[in-house]
């Protein structure tokens, strides 16, 4: 039945008497027409509640219930008529009143003191929101009630009823991201807490998610910010089309550059031990180490159509860099061969030297090895740093903008165009770049669900 | 010629440690279990026979032919290591038939022949599941059909009972048994555990310190162990120190005050000897005692009592007394001893690879 009572402290009674003193107060200034009737009708509810705060009596819930109920209707009987303005929503607030009447007991006496503490405290709080804060908001506080009483026997619950009520009142221009992000930070803590983690640890993930926050913020506002109509209007422009399109087409290429040439390298360093190894190591950071618009420079000063080796190229290959796809391309690969490079060496890592040596000696050669087992047991790490790779290529903007500044790429268009019409105006096409970036980066992720894992090689069970 | 594997003097250092040299021959379905302390250089001596550690020149032949310089892959030798090491991607069945498209086995024989070495190693009942949802033992077993899948010519198991419960250990040397029964594929089986060495019932190799001391039947090397280590290690009877007399063209032993005949001439006069429980009884009291001692503890193995007897200040002896014969001495109670057989005379360093044959 009730749980065990600890000494809780501020005592129950003194809550209780917190309200009642609340209460008292606004009856007061509802008999001198100080606020509006409806006020007087929460009082009528609320002494009801403050009775079973006070005067609780553990195994006399029934007759609590009853006698506070019969209260209500009576009061509701007395009163009503002056309260609303027609039947129905009289009817409607006698039904809340039963609700709160009906919670504030079970809570009471059922769940241990905290509960009773929220539950009053919220009532402080949706009281002061929707009646002091935002004036002549009675009709609210009566939903908000109904919410609050429908939430009020898990904490957890409440936590999402009040980020929901905040998202709606103080975030009102983003109360959809808001509400998005704050759920999102509250199903982390309440599951990581739930699955048994240590309180520090998910102290640290509350304070980690802060971070989160500033990264997901902008993103949810900008994507969730635009209407289908004009987000379709920017689809339909042909120059949009076409940046998406060159984007893709020279991401793709890249990332196919740099999984047939990475890949090798980084089994190569992965399995092998030379002199020079870290140094080799350190080189395949150095894109990201450096600011993208002097590895852009440096692209040009090397690759530029003036330069000796964009010459030599031009003339023995036929390919010119600057201004090109290709250029495209070039930058792009610069810019994510850490991120493919190092998700593969990882990969390759992570598969036991054994698992080979079984292959071999089945009769299996070297290629025969990395082919049927290596590559296999590597392929999510690898395709998790293709995707990565693909998404820095597609994102790149400085390095490609030294060198190729057109066609342009759709970070450059987005830049373009924020140039020209300004911050509101560039929302659509920023909102369309995002959404689709955002969809392929998840898409990709997900299926790498599929491939396999070196997990298992030993048997469950040694 | 029916020999398939020689190792000639061979010789690798992994580090500090040096193995060999070893030379071991071993023929058509022999069993040649290898046996030795944590460190002696068992799982070398495999990996470099598998071909994962460079060996000299000439030192490994496979029927016949020299192989040393062979990559794993062209030797055909199956090395199942002490981790299952199944291809976590591929199910059961796959692992089984990894290796056939590398193998002398026709392709429209390869699904009957994955089948009957699965039926044979008892895996056939889960061959699409995955490895990690195997147990140790079944995966140890899928591991072994893996690599008799592609017919080895030799088969290296590296210490395929251990970390097994009694259950799976059991099944395993069943199993084990079984397929060499069936297919007579010439094993070497390393293992640090005599008990398990014992229970192969096949030919025995003692390796310590990179070297192997002794080869034989398991029966003559725990009867008759030659060097000082084996006699320790297989722990089958005493092995205590000795001064060697010539009497008459007799040599005999003596330990203590007590004078014991030797099976055969000693190398020099001092040493050790091995001396097995059932080479001593308690005398009986009307008996002539043909050596004293002093009783220094009782063991109770459940089906016979063994008598810790020292002989007259000397390390103690141990004596098997049979509970329904013998009146059972109180600890410091002196006895009478008398002999029954003839105590071991022991090599003290390791012996030359020529006398390693028992």
């Amino acid at each position: 039945m009730s749980a065990p009572q600890r000494a809780t402290w501020p005592p129950k009674a003194v809550v209780g008497g917190l309200l009642a003193l609340h209460v008292f107060g606004v009856a007061v200034a509802s008999v001198r027409g100080a606020i509006s009737p409806i006020e007087l009708f929460q009082l009528l509810l609320l002494a009801s509640n403050v009775l079973i705060g006070v005067l609780i009596l553990r195994r006399r819930v029934d007759l609590l219930l009853g006698g506070g109920a019969l209260f209500l209707i009576a009061a509701h009987a007395m009163f009503g008529h002056r309260l609303a303005p027609d039947s129905l929503t009289s009817g409607a607030i006698l039904m809340v009143s039963l609700l709160v009447l009906y919670v504030g007991v079970k809570v009471n006496v059922h769940l241990p003191a905290r509960y009773w503490y929220a539950f009053v405290a919220s009532y402080f709080a949706l009281y002061g929101l929707f009646v002091v804060v935002l004036e002549n908001a009675e009709p609210l506080f009566l939903l908000f009630l109904m919410g609050l009483a429908a939430c009020a026997r898990s904490l957890r619950l409440l936590a999402y009823f009040w980020v929901l009520t905040l998202s709606f009142t103080f975030c009102q221009p983003y109360a959809w991201e808001a509400l998005f992000i704050g759920f999102f930070v509250l199903t982390a803590l309440f599951t990581a807490r739930g699955a048994g983690g240590a309180r520090t640890a998910v102290v640290f993930l509350g304070v980690g998610l802060v971070l989160l926050f500033f990264v997901l913020f902008p993103v949810v506002v900008v994507v969730l910010g635009e209407d289908l109509h004009s987000l379709e209007l920017v689809l339909r422009d042909a120059r949009v089309r076409s940046a998406i399109w060159t984007t893709v087409k020279t991401a793709t290429l890249s990332t196919a550059l740099l999984v047939a040439f990475g890949v090798p390298l980084a089994y190569a360093v992965s399995r092998l031990r030379f002199r020079g190894r870290t140094l080799l190591l350190s080189f395949i950071d150095v894109p990201i180490v450096i600011p993208q618009t002097a590895a852009g420079i440096a692209l040009v000063t090397v690759f530029g159509r003036q330069q000796f080796l964009g010459q030599l190229i031009e003339r023995g290959l036929g390919i010119r860099f600057d201004g090109t796809l290709w250029g495209i391309c070039l930058a792009q690969v610069f810019v994510a061969l850490p991120f493919l490079a190092k998700s593969a060496i990882a990969a390759f890592d992570a598969v036991p030297l054994t698992l080979e040596h079984a292959a071999r000696g089945l009769g299996a050669g070297g290629w025969g090895a990395f082919a049927r087992v290596s590559l296999p047991l590597a392929s999510r790490g690898i395709f998790l740093g293709a995707v990565l790779a693909w998404a820095r290529a597609a994102g790149e903007f400085g390095a490609v903008l030294f060198l190729a500044p057109s066609p342009k790429t759709a970070p450059v268009a987005a830049y373009d165009r924020f140039n020209s019409v300004g911050v509101v105006e560039s929302g659509p096409l920023v909102a369309v770049l995002l959404l689709f970036s955002l969809a392929m980066f998840f898409l990709l992720q997900f299926s790498a669900r599929a491939l396999p894992t070196v997990h298992g090689a030993r048997g469950a069970a040694a | 010629m029916s020999e398939v594997l020689r190792t000639d003097r061979l010789t690798v250092s992994v580090g500090e440690f040096t193995l060999g040299p070893i030379s071991l021959a071993l023929e058509r379905s022999d069993y040649l279990v290898l046996l030795g302390p944590s460190g002696c250089g068992k799982t070398t001596l495999l990996r470099s026979v598998a071909g994962f550690l460079p060996v000299g020149p000439r030192t490994i032949f496979l029927e016949g032919r020299d192989v040393s310089q062979d990559p794993p892959q062209r030797r055909r030798i199956g090395y199942v290591a002490q981790h299952a090491d199944l291809f976590p991607h591929l199910t059961v069945a796959e692992n089984i038939a990894f290796g056939l498209r590398y193998a002398p086995v026709p392709r429209d024989k390869r699904a009957a022949h994955v089948a009957r070495i699965a039926r044979l190693m008892g895996v056939d009942g889960f061959l699409s599941r995955a490895p990690d949802t195997l147990s140790g033992g079944e995966a140890r077993r899928v591991a072994l059909a893996r690599s008799l899948a592609v017919r080895p010519r030799v088969l290296l198991l590296d210490e395929p009972l251990s970390m097994l419960d009694p259950n799976a250990r059991a099944g395993m040397r069943r199993a084990l048994a079984a397929v060499h029964e069936e297919l007579g594929t010439a094993t070497i089986h390393v293992t640090h555990d005599r008990e398990e060495a014992w229970s192969m019932r096949s030919r025995v190799a003692v390796m310590h310190a990179g070297r192997i001391e002794q080869t034989g039947p398991v029966e003559v090397l725990f009867r008759r162990p030659r060097a000082m280590f084996v006699a320790r290690f297989l722990g089958a009877g005493d092995v205590v120190p000795a001064r060697f007399e010539q009497q008459a063209g007799q040599w005999t032993a003596r330990v203590g005050r007590a004078r014991l005949p030797v099976s055969e001439p000693p190398r020099a006069v001092r040493g050790h000897v091995f001396v097995r429980p059932g080479a001593l009884r308690l005398a009986a009291d009307d008996e002539r005692a043909e050596a004293q001692g002093t009783v220094r503890g009782l063991a109770d193995r459940g089906r016979w009592r063994e008598v810790s007897v020292e002989v007259e200040g000397e390390t103690p002896l141990t004596v098997h007394a049979l509970e329904e014969e013998d009146r059972l001495p109180r600890p410091g109670e002196a006895v009478g001893l008398r002999v029954l057989g003839p105590v071991h005379p022991l090599i003290e360093e390791s012996p030359s690879p020529e006398e390693v044959q028992a």
